[in-house]
């Protein structure tokens, strides 16, 4: 799962630290998402969306893992 | 706040377990276990009722508290180290069973048997379990 949490934060000027706090988590966590090593649970998703006023999917992109 | 309340009543009767096993050494025959042991519940309880106290006076601190006890990625990983523990544990004891086995200490080696069986038997009873609640 590709997320683009980095970049939507970038572009609203915002710390990691701010991003932690308006959603509720450490700011290790926002870090471990945008390093990609953690994938957000449902109701964090949501609240990222909600956060940066955008719909999940343009968000978090789900990719098919390779057979 | 109601987190730090629950966890200051845990700790107090922690403390307070510490306190009588302290007392029961001490007015019985002192026996050295119940001491240490005394001792050193009272003695972390009282440091983390202090640092609790501490935190309770800081509202960011609080907050932080909070979201620390809540966090998702926390609880990820605590999960995730309590279920490689799980299987740590019973391959070692697995291990050390086999090892008494060829040593021929049958009673070590059916008690750790049991160890091992019991904690399969717990962990696909709370398999079972989750899946139908969930």
């Amino acid at each position: 799962m590709k997320n683009n949490i980095a970049e939507l934060r970038r572009a609203a000027q915002i710390t990691q630290e701010d991003l932690a706090n308006a959603v509720g988590v450490s700011r290790q966590t926002i870090i471990s998402l945008e390093g990609g090593r953690y994938t957000a649970s449902l109701p964090l998703a949501f609240k990222l969306a909600n956060y940066f006023g955008q719909p999940i999917e343009n968000i978090f992109v789900y990719e098919e893992e390779e057979k | 706040m109601k987190k730090i309340k629950q966890q200051a009543i845990y700790l107090a009767v922690l403390w307070a377990l510490g306190a009588i096993m302290l007392l029961c050494a001490i007015f019985t025959d002192m026996n050295e276990m119940m001491t240490g042991m005394g001792c050193a519940l009272l003695f972390v309880c009282t440091i983390s009722l202090l640092k609790l106290w501490k935190i309770s006076k800081n509202p960011d601190s609080v907050k932080q508290m909070e979201i620390l006890q809540n966090e998702e990625r926390l609880v990820f990983i605590s999960n995730k180290a309590a279920k490689a523990t799980l299987f740590s544990v019973i391959a070692i004891q697995y291990a050390a069973m086999l090892a008494a086995v060829f040593m021929r200490y049958n009673e070590i080696a059916t008690l750790l048997g049991f160890f091992v069986c019991g904690q399969l038997l717990i962990y696909v009873f709370f398999s079972k379990y989750y899946s139908k609640k969930y």
